[in-house]
């Protein structure tokens, strides 16, 4: 009756077969968008909002700071203060960090990362021995150049790009890769 | 290669028989398209969990973060909204679904003996399913959510003795809020989930143990002889019937783009709340039962039905699976399917009839709308309810609810029975600005008011002059707006002459004055707007006929710049009238 031929081998093939690619069929409507949603932080950033792509950093413009009046070879620590985009929040005025400026003879002034190279602790000024030291592990760096002067620290203070516009400072905002001789954005 | 590690995995572990016992289970009577629903069944819990736990990885279980987290879901992760438009409509497939399988359970008697613990841990799965839908419902915190939620917890306070406290248990307290939604999501991802499965494990080790219920029709030795193998027979046909329900879903998904989402969850704006789909029969059955007979609708007849399924097994205990025979039972399960699907119409009806629910919706959309896209600039810390707080705009609009809508209308922020000003939908466009030219004493200007009593400008030139005129005033202070399209010095000076030589008995131009009607220099301009709104009494505005309070000391000069903008950005309105009236007959 209905089940005419139904032990007939050749249909019973087909309808493995069919029975495959439906598996396929339904597996891949499940596990690719699946797969899509779980492997999007390999994707490029969507928006842009999280500072771009990585390592990039952001542009941060250094508020209260007037560069006419930092004094020639005395770091001063400048908080950087922005908005910070966190997935979907947005926190306004989020302190992210601090620098260290310098200006030198001739009114050049110069950006460091307060970040210590070695383990990321934060760098101090020494102001008796007027050089940078970080109270961790007692890298020492010079304040001329921000090179290693003694301690375990495997590279020199990083220096972080500072542009004049507006008549304010910008700092592009990076962190680096710890521990290592070679200056590597994370 | 393949082959070792197969032979190594069916030595060690039996994959051989393991996946031989899954596969060739003997379907007596043959393969049959009604037995399809169990199969669709797995493959949608198996869709529900996949998409569950992606959702889980962006979700965030906090009245102030859960809103946020499910529009970065929707709008900000790539394929978001289609893992979220799975998951919503495999909900509604479940119920769907699960409804069909019951239905055929039913037809064929298979409840009876030996098997009414299939039937029993299957009603218990029902009650499950729809504990999902209840929880997940009020996970996004978006307006509908919270608002359909409350009714059915409210409706658990109900339960006579007990309500009190049951509410509070639900509720996580007395009042919604995070505990709220952290005791959902717990029900809804770790204790629901472990209930299902392991009443899914007693239900098909039950299936098993009994096999398929074939046909009434067929006699046990006829079954016996149609028998063929779950594999391939039965499974091609389960893997059609699953294949179409993944292929449904994530065409609804693309469709609507993932799933709606409202507005965040507002304690204090009232909601006209919708349960979804499926609990709108139950919904519709409170409209039945008021007072002290609420009890009826809300427990006792549910309970009543439920109860019967739990107890059919057990009233029906017949030899027959002959549906003919069975004439009693199957005419309660017609009439109770028949009444679930009669009270959703009757839901579905009564609110398509009502122009109010109508009216509610599509505020509720402008409002859901508007949420989203202060979202798309972040959303603060405090949480997705405080978008509104923050925005200038929602602002404006509740300033204008408390101050001035008892007196003015304006389209999405009041409407009134009797208005007492001029409706200011539109104020400054040209449409309103010509229908008001046509009948400034119609009920939607100043018929209600002193002011009444201006001549109707009916001759189409003074009329085109006065709207270049008028048109070009609000320009006034606008950075770049000076001489745009339309407002050329000289057609502008063309037409200042006409309105001053057809208007200037009672009008002045130049901003200061004090002619009987107000001063037309800079008309509906920021500066004008915000000066009518401040001292309307002014000898250059309305003076001695104004009625309206002056509210340059009432509002801080903030809340005034809030109000101007609002009135100033009416223009983009496209001037449509708020309420259709007389005024409506001047093109």
């Amino acid at each position: 009756m209905h089940d005419k031929g139904a032990n007939d081998p050749g249909r019973r093939g087909v309808l493995k077969l069919l029975s495959g690619l439906l598996t396929l069929g339904i597996g891949a409507a499940m596990g690719l968008p699946g797969l899509g949603y779980f492997l999007s932080p390999l994707m490029g950033e969507k928006d842009a909002s999280k500072g771009g792509k990585s390592g990039a950093g952001a542009k941060v413009r250094l508020g209260g700071v007037d560069a006419a009046g930092l004094k020639v070879d005395q770091p001063q620590r400048v908080d950087v203060v922005t908005d910070r985009r966190d997935a979907w929040t947005l926190e306004e005025n989020v302190k992210l960090g601090s620098v260290w400026l310098v200006k030198r003879q001739g009114g050049k002034v110069d950006c460091y990362s307060t970040v210590c190279p070695h383990l990321g602790c934060a760098v101090d000024y020494d102001e008796k021995n007027k050089r940078f030291a970080c109270p961790c592990h007692d890298s020492v760096f010079a304040v001329d150049t921000g090179k290693v002067v003694s301690g375990p620290s495997p590279r020199p203070m990083d220096p972080l790009v500072l542009e004049h516009k507006d008549n304010s400072l910008w700092v592009l905002f990076q962190k680096f890769r710890q521990g290592t001789s070679n200056r590597e954005p994370v | 290669m393949l082959k070792k590690v197969y032979d190594w995995l069916d030595d060690r572990a039996g994959l051989g028989s393991l996946l031989k016992h899954a596969l060739d289970e003997p379907v007596h009577g043959g393969a049959k398209w009604a037995y399809v629903f169990g199969s669709g069944l797995a493959v949608i819990f198996t869709l529900q969990a996949v998409t569950g736990i992606l959702l889980a990885m962006s979700y965030s279980p906090s009245a102030q973060q859960a809103w946020g987290s499910v529009y970065y879901i929707q709008y900000v992760v790539p394929f978001g909204w289609l893992v979220r438009g799975l998951h919503h409509y495999g909900a509604s497939a479940f119920v769907i679904v699960a409804g069909l399988h019951m239905l055929q359970v039913f037809i064929w008697g298979a409840y009876k003996k030996p098997r009414e613990l299939n039937w029993i841990s299957g009603v218990l799965l029902l009650l499950v399913l729809l504990g999902f839908a209840l929880t997940g419902y009020l996970l996004p915190w978006d307006q509908k959510g919270y608002w359909a939620t409350q009714v059915a917890t409210n409706i658990a306070g109900t339960s006579p003795g007990i309500g009190k406290q049951l509410q509070a248990v639900m509720v996580g307290g007395a009042e919604y809020g995070t505990l709220t939604l952290t005791r959902f999501y717990a029900l809804h991802v770790f204790v629901l989930p472990a209930a299902l499965i392991g009443l899914l494990v007693v239900h098909l080790a039950l299936f098993r143990r009994h096999g398929v219920t074939w046909s009434w029709k067929l006699s046990r030795d006829e079954a016996q002889r149609l028998t063929a193998p779950f594999w391939p027979d039965q499974l091609a046909k389960d893997l059609v019937f699953c294949a179409g329900i993944v292929a449904v879903l994530t065409l609804l998904s693309i469709r609507t783009h993932g799933a709606p989402l409202d507005a965040p969850a507002n304690p204090s704006e009232s909601y006209l709340a919708r349960p979804e789909w499926y609990f709108l029969g139950l919904f519709q059955l409170l409209k039945y039962f008021e007072g002290p007979l609420e009890v009826v609708g809300t427990i006792i007849i549910p309970t009543i039905a439920i109860g019967f399924l739990f107890a059919v097994p057990f009233l029906d205990r017949s030899e027959t699976r002959a549906p003919g025979k069975r004439t009693i039972y199957m005419a309660i399960v017609a009439s109770g399917v028949v009444a679930i699907l009669a009270l959703i119409g009757l839901a579905v009806r009564d609110d398509s009839r009502n122009p109010q629910v109508k009216k509610a919706q599509e505020q509720a959309e402008v409002i859901a709308a508007r949420a989203k896209a202060l979202a798309a600039k972040g959303i603060p810390p405090e949480g997705a309810g405080a978008l509104f707080a923050r925005d200038p705009e929602t602002r404006a609009r509740k300033l204008f609810g408390e101050r001035c809508a008892g007196c003015h209308e304006l389209a999405e922020v009041s409407t009134l029975k009797e208005p007492k000003a001029p409706n200011l939908t539109g104020f400054g466009s040209r449409e309103r600005t010509r229908r008001f030219l046509g009948d400034p004493d119609s009920p939607e200007f100043f018929g209600p008011t002193k002011v009444r009593g201006m001549k109707a400008v009916v001759d189409a030139p003074t009329v085109n002059a006065a709207l270049t005129f008028l048109m070009c005033q609000a320009a006034e202070g606008e950075a770049g707006n000076t001489g745009a399209a339309g407002c050329e010095p000289d057609k502008v000076k063309e037409a200042q002459k006409v309105v001053e030589s057809k208007c200037g008995d009672c009008h002045e131009l130049d901003k200061t004055g004090s002619l009987v009607g107000p001063n037309l220099g800079g008309y509906a301009s920021r500066r004008w707007i915000r000066e009518l709104i401040a001292n309307p009494g002014a000898r250059h505005l309305f003076g001695k006929k104004n009625e309206m309070p002056a509210f340059g000391d009432k509002l801080r000069p903030e809340e005034l710049d809030l109000l101007t903008d609002l009135i100033f950005k009416q223009r983009a309105h496209g001037g449509g009238s708020a309420t259709p009236g007389p005024a409506d007959k001047h093109p």
